[in-house]
């Protein structure tokens, strides 16, 4: 089945062209070796792939075979070319050298190009060289950075590199949070000193860039996200902009983008509202039909009677994905993390909170779930109690393996769970003053953000709001005191030689937000965002004191057990894997 | 230059077309012997090499017998010149970027440029290439292919990364007659093909395949490819001509000559003819069959050009060529075209004659056409005074066009052209480009081609005309002024640099810097880099400089990882390990990308690493991995085939790293956890080995501790169950949960139910009737334990909760929960026989609470 992708030219800023200039670089790269190949790739590539090009496009370019990254020597392959397409990261070069010398061994005469994503490096070249198989690879690269996944959102889908914003022209204003939106705004200002760089200001489609570190806000990712797209992914898992759904025995794949024009109208909806959205269209159509059949309309009717009959099998698709999310959350264990989770974010009997997560783990539930709230506990409290500390630790090594040492030290280490300390935890005077909880939230009607997490505004969400509204950030400075990392409000203009530099423009509002025309505001979100945030930006344009439209983009699209899992250590999820399997 | 006499008498007809020899310059050389020289033109009017063609006799008039290569302009200005002490030259060639490509026998390529100074950039085709010697080779702009004297062909298609390539074995039996090469850029596969003809056939050689093809009756011992790789010109030994298309599928045309023996030279003259020279006699073939041959007096060299030939001789350089269409249409005599008659109205009125108008009128509705042709034509022509008078006609048409007729700038921009034309066909210049040239050129590459000739000042003016910076003409002239300037002290040459540069911001210090360091000025490159504002610049330079320190700041200080990792390794290649890591130490994002690096590549390396900065949780956080990865690949081994109990020595690899990771975390206060945890680890596992050992069963290393208990308890082992409890010291109540999701999961109802008749669990009941929902227990068994709540309300609600909506109904009136009861009648629906029983319930509650 092809994918349906995503207009991308009906955004803000015209993120097809992104894509197509990706799908020609992958083009070019298949074709710098002539006649059938083999096309290698990294697990962590292949996924996104798919977004870029379909199979049979691969095909007419040769690619007989496509396989996954290993270190096993090739079998008969019945071609001579071998192209590799992984990220430049050094585990990578290694199978691909170790790959290379064992296919060379048995005899096998191959051709092997590797083209390193997005960009070849040192390190990898270092790899080969030591491995002694420089002289056998041609050595390429993939500068692929962003991948659209949506209209509206960019995601690098890696951990590192913010240099593709600079593609992106000069943007007149830029905001961020944390250590390492301060080191992309470095990266930027000495970009647009390169040669060659667009310096001249508002020379780009973008009015306003807000640079958020994760680390500014890791509460938001740990709550359960209660919009529908985001409930999708925390009990389906997206992968790549699809889900598996389990009917029946049998798999299906759904692709959700805003090209299902139905999903594009839910997504963002908190769940509690897609229900019966699902139900009223159905029913809709159902009376559209028997009044078409009742009198005779106009042939322009019944063609638009029959537009709204092809969204019908969307609609049944949903009302199955929305069957089994529902099905889940209203089992006894999502009900009762969510009460947790609210408890917790409320500040109230933390005892009872640690005594619930001790529970869960003796009904064995799954230990991202457990890790959520813990660190939820941490980081809202300023530490876990002292007494339960220890006694979660032990119980988490007891029931899902002491390998886990190594995971709740790398969660330590990262500082998401640390042992409370005495000292307040900030978050009380973060809660109050950016007034995080909202009480009443209309699901159907909202009329602030905080409906995505059920009464939770996210942090994020609620800086980037102050962001966009008169006075900016300048009554945010007590706030700032309490997060981490260091902030900054500049303008990003050029001196009287024409040489680029920043200004500052703290506390004074930002230009153009008074303007008639609406502003473009990008959103980046390093190490991560939540589709729940995504969609707490989409319902912020629509406000009436909001005048701008959000691009998002992103490191990585992140929930909170997909954050958690980067800590778990790759021998440990090998080892979970392992178990899986027995 | 600077008449305006019409061409026309200069030109050839030749069938209904037109051929003009023009000359472009006399050759400023002298004494030169064409006929016994090694010959290497670059196409675009580039540079023209030579040496002694050592197959050729000639009379050794003293000096030295070691050949000299000589580079020369297209005028024939000396550039430059070299003494070859190499071994036998097989190919001269010249590059895009006008390097000289020396191949010699063995297959080694050495770069020159075109001033005869050799570059660092050289390779080998090869050991095979080497030990059997070169028989043919063809070499151009981006790649060079050699036939070795064992019948292999070798090609190399991009000089930035020579990568010589076999290609697929032509089975020759004997040296073939003659070879050519299809370049890649004009194949269809994007890939390099050879043309070799053998006695009967061409052979067409790629990476993959020889495919042969009989293409005459008689061996070709000529061949040519046209410029754009379209056609291929064969001349045969029975004296035809053939032009077929170059994928050897459809012949063209034939021409049959008198000739008794093969030309000297085959080439090309634009697409769509072809010129054979012999010694004193050169043969011109056209499309259809037409000719024009020409006498010559010396030697000559053709050099094919995308819209003509290049005839090289001894004395003079000329252009054969079509005569483009423009120039036909103004100056053929008679002609009536609306150019003809333009240019014929502004000579009428230079020479204030009324019929000026007459004629301009005659061509009233064509004349955009007409100034277009006088146009085009003023750039097609070679000289300066047509090409005045041809611009000024086009501007007296102009005069007279309705607006918006003709494009906007077009003689403006024709203009500019024949400026930057005129001024590269200067013979001290030598660049004798026509229009369509520099247009296929691009300005850019012309630019880049200017400044390799050193011509900056030029290379200057055309790179503003087009708006392109100019920091890359600066930077140019600021390294050949380095080099030329040896006699300058650096501050002072430092000082006349900055002062031409400062204006521009683009430059690129670093690049001149490293020039500087090359040519052994290293003062000078350190102060050069002071100018520069970019770390990725700077840093590679400044490890070359020694100054390692300051380019691991810099490195660290832009934040690119990459840049990092080339000063981490050189550091950790030039330096002591213990130098190393104290330079590294106070670095923290040196030390975590090199720990990176050695976790993935030395372990070794990382753990003294460890030790040496005293963080001993690194070296057990290794021991941990170690220890788990054993594990996994123990069970993965299990999971495969027979169930086998993990020896003891299997065993003590896994518990042995555990122990020292348990040392190594309690060194440090932080890691005390960590340090129990992992020794509790390690037992867990000998624990583990112990069962299996007792029990038989295989089934117990590798799993957690509560898995562990639960396998016991599935054994039915108590007596294991209760050693492990006790050994790991398991709370009661997690110690029942383990029990009660043992039996729920293996469905023992049972066992459950006499489980929790025996005493009230610690846990309470709920956890058992939420383990009977999930497991598929059967209802009664859950009714029955749910009768063993006491709490009336909270049992209501779980028989609610299960469907047994009566008994709900019952526990309900018991409790007297009136709201509870209708939550049931809601559930149920009043209408059915079950509502209506909740109803009377119902009403009974309310009667007697009355």
């Amino acid at each position: 089945m092809a994918t349906p992708l995503p207009n991308f030219d009906e955004g803000s800023v015209p993120l097809a062209q992104i894509r197509d200039e990706a799908r020609k670089l992958l083009i070019d790269a298949l074709d710098s070796r002539r006649g059938k190949k083999v096309l290698v790739l990294d697990p962590k590539i292949s996924g996104f792939l798919g977004m870029l090009a379909e199979v049979p496009l691969l095909k007419e370019h040769g690619v007989e075979q496509l396989l996954h990254l290993g270190s096993e020597p090739f079998g008969d392959l019945g071609c001579r070319s071998v192209i590799y397409l992984v990220r430049s990261r050094i585990e990578n070069a290694q199978l691909i050298a170790q790959q290379v010398k064992a296919s060379n061994r048995q005899g096998a005469q191959l051709e092997y190009s590797v083209f390193f994503l997005p960009r070849r490096t040192i390190v990898c070249e270092k790899v080969f060289e030591e491995e002694g198989v420089t002289g056998d690879v041609i050595i390429g690269e993939y500068p692929l950075d962003f991948i659209p996944f949506d209209y509206d959102v960019l995601s690098l889908e890696q951990d590192t590199a913010c240099k593709e914003l600079a593609h992106l022209g000069t943007i007149p204003a830029v905001k961020g949070k944390g250590t390492a939106a301060a080191a992309v705004l470095d990266m930027l200002s000495r970009m647009r000193k390169e040669p060659g760089a667009d310096a001249g200001p508002g020379s780009g489609a973008i009015d306003m860039l807000v640079l958020l570190d994760r680390e500014v806000d890791c509460v938001t990712p740990l709550c359960t996200q209660l919009t529908y797209e985001g409930l999708a992914d925390e009990v389906l898992r997206i992968r790549n902009g699809c889900v598996q759904l389990d009917q029946g025995g049998s798999k299906t794949r759904i692709v959700l983008n805003s090209a299902d024009r139905v999903f594009r109208d839910l997504r963002d909806l908190s769940f509690a509202a897609v229900g019966p959205q699902l139900g009223a269209r159905a029913k809709m159509l159902q009376s559209d039909y028997k009044d078409t059949k009742a009198a005779e309309r106009s042939l322009s009717e019944l063609k638009e009677f029959a537009a709204q009959l092809k969204t019908l099998p969307h609609i049944t698709r949903h009302i199955n994905l929305a069957e089994q999310i529902s099905r889940q959350i209203g089992a006894q264990n999502f009900r009762d993390r969510v009460t947790v989770e609210q408890a917790v974010l409320d500040g109230h009997g933390t005892d009872a909170s640690c005594e619930a997560i001790e529970e869960m783990m003796y009904g064995e539930e799954e230990l991202m779930g457990v890790l959520r709230l813990m660190c939820l506990i941490s980081l809202t409290q300023g530490g876990v109690p002292k007494k339960q500390f220890d006694a979660l630790r032990k119980e988490v090594l007891h029931t899902y393996g002491h390998e886990h040492i190594l995971t709740l030290t790398s969660l330590q280490d990262a500082g998401l769970l640390r042992r409370q300390e005495g000292g307040k935890s900030s978050f009380g005077a973060l809660k109050r003053a950016l007034k995080l909880l909202v009480d009443d939230i209309d699901d159907k009607n909202p009329t602030d953000v905080a409906y995505t997490f059920s009464g939770y505004a996210p942090i994020s969400i609620r800086l980037v709001e102050a962001a966009v509204k008169a006075g900016g950030w300048g009554a945010l400075e007590e706030v700032f005191k309490l997060l981490p990392g260091p902030h900054f409000d500049v303008v990003q203009t050029t001196d009287e030689n024409g040489m680029p530099v920043e200004r500052s423009t703290r506390n004074k509002p930002v230009p153009g937000l008074d303007s008639k025309k609406r502003l473009v505001v990008l959103v980046m979100f390093i190490g991560g965002v939540t589709f729940a945030e995504i969609a707490a930006l989409r319902f912020l344009s629509t406000q009436p004191n909001v005048n701008c439209d959000f691009v998002v983009a992103t490191t990585k699209l992140i929930n909170g057990s997909t954050l958690l899992e980067s800590f778990v250590d790759e021998t440990v999820q090998q080892a979970m894997k392992q178990a899986k399997l027995e | 230059m600077g008449s305006t006499v019409s061409p026309a008498g200069s030109w050839d007809a030749c069938g209904d077309r037109f051929y003009s020899k023009h000359e472009l310059y006399k050759m400023a050389w002298t004494g030169v012997e064409l006929a016994s020289m090694r010959v290497s033109c670059a196409g675009y009017g580039g540079p023209i090499a030579m040496v002694r063609d050592d197959t050729k006799i000639v009379l050794v008039t003293g000096g030295s017998t070691r050949p000299v290569v000589k580079t020369f302009s297209c005028a024939g200005a000396l550039l430059g010149a070299f003494v070859w002490d190499g071994g036998r030259i097989a190919g001269l060639g010249w590059t895009l970027e006008e390097d000289l490509m020396l191949l010699e026998d063995t297959g080694q390529v050495f770069i020159y440029n075109m001033h005869g100074q050799k570059q660092p950039r050289q390779f080998s085709l090869g050991k095979e290439v080497q030990q059997d010697g070169i028989l043919e080779c063809c070499l151009w702009g981006d790649g060079l292919v050699v036939l070795t004297t064992g019948f292999a062909l070798w090609a190399v298609t991009n000089l930035e990364e020579p990568r010589p390539q076999k290609l697929a074995s032509p089975a020759l039996m004997q040296r073939p007659h003659c070879m050519a090469v299809i370049e890649p850029r004009h194949t269809l596969s994007g890939h390099v093909e050879v043309l070799l003809a053998t006695e009967t056939s061409i052979i067409v050689v790629d990476a993959d395949a020889a495919n042969e093809h009989a293409v005459a009756s008689s061996p070709v011992l000529r061949m040519a490819v046209a410029p754009d790789g379209q056609f291929v010109a064969l001349f045969t030994a029975d004296g035809r001509l053939l032009v077929w298309v170059s994928d050897l599928t459809k012949n063209l045309s034939e021409f049959t000559t008198q000739s008794e023996g093969p030309p000297d030279q085959l080439a090309w003259c634009g697409t769509d003819c072809v010129v054979m020279c012999w010694e004193d006699f050169m043969l011109m073939v056209g499309p259809y069959g037409d000719f024009n041959d020409y006498s010559i007096d010396s030697h000559a060299v053709l050099v094919p050009e995308i819209d003509g030939v290049r005839i090289v001789s001894n004395e003079t350089h000329e252009l054969l060529r079509r005569v483009p269409d423009c120039l036909v249409d103004v100056f053929r005599p008679g002609s009536t075209e609306p150019g003809a008659l333009l240019f014929h109205a502004r000579e009428l009125f230079d020479a204030h004659n009324a019929k000026a108008d007459e004629v301009l009128r005659s061509i009233a509705g064509s004349l955009p056409e007409g100034v277009a042709t006088c146009v085009d034509a003023a750039g097609a022509d070679f000289d300066s005074g047509r090409q005045t008078a041809l611009m000024k006609a086009a501007c007296y048409g102009v005069a007279f066009c309705p607006a918006g007729s003709l494009p906007p700038r077009r003689t403006l921009d024709m203009c500019r052209m024949l400026r930057v034309l005129n001024a590269l066909r200067q013979p001290s210049v030598g660049m004798p480009l026509t229009l369509p040239q520099l247009e296929a050129l691009t300005l850019e590459v012309l630019v880049a081609r200017l400044v390799n000739a050193r011509r900056h000042l030029l290379a200057l003016r055309i790179a503003s005309m087009i708006g392109m910076g100019p920091e890359k003409v600066l930077a140019h002239w600021a390294c050949a002024k380095i080099s030329a300037a040896a006699e300058i002290p650096d501050d002072a040459l430092r000082d006349l640099l900055a002062e031409k540069l400062a204006g521009c911001s683009a430059i690129r210090y670093a690049l001149i810097a490293a020039h500087a360091q090359a040519v052994g000025r290293v003062g000078l490159a350190a102060m050069l880099l002071e100018f520069e504002s970019r770390a990725a610049e700077q840093v590679p330079l400044l490890l070359s400089l020694g100054e390692e320190e300051r380019a691991l700041a810099k490195a660290l200080a832009c934040g690119d990882t990459d840049l990092a990792y080339l000063v981490l390794f050189a550091l950790y290649r030039k330096r002591p390990l213990p130098d190393f890591l104290a330079t590294i130490q106070a670095k923290p994002l040196a030390r975590s990308l090199f720990v990176a690096y050695c976790s993935r590549k030395e372990p070794e390396l990382l753990e003294q690493i460890y030790m040496a900065m005293g963080v001993p949780e690194g070296v057990a956080q290794m021991r941990m991995r170690q220890a788990i990865v054993r594990s996994t690949s123990a069970s993965h081994s299990r999971s495969g085939g027979r169930a086998e109990q993990v020896t003891a020595v299997g065993l003590a690899e896994m518990t042995k790293p555990l122990e020292q990771a348990a040392d190594l975390y309690g060194q440090t206060k932080d890691h005390t956890f960590q340090s129990k945890a992992a020794a509790e680890f390690a037992r867990l596992r000998r624990c583990q080995g112990e069962l299996e050992a007792e029990t038989g069963h295989a089934c117990f290393v590798g799993l957690s501790l509560a898995a562990t208990l639960r396998q016991c308890l599935r054994l039915g082992n108590q007596r294991a169950a209760a050693r492990v409890r006790n050994e790991f010291r398991v709370s009661d109540k997690r110690f029942c949960w383990i029990k009660m999701r043992t039996m729920a999961t293996s469905k023992d109802w049972d066992a459950m139910e006499a489980f929790v008749k025996e005493k009230k669990p610690s846990i309470g009941y709920e956890p058992f009737i939420a383990a009977c929902k999930a497991n598929g227990a059967p209802a009664t068994v859950t009714a029955r334990i749910i009768a063993r709540i006491s709490d009336s309300k909270r049992k209501a609600e779980e028989y609610a909760a299960i469907g047994m909506y009566q008994e709900a109904a019952e526990t309900a009136a018991l409790s007297r929960d009136s709201e509870l009861l209708s939550r049931i009648q809601n559930m149920v629906g009043t209408a059915s026989p079950l509502g209506v029983a909740v109803t009377q319930i119902k009403d009974r509650l309310s009667q007697t609470t009355r």
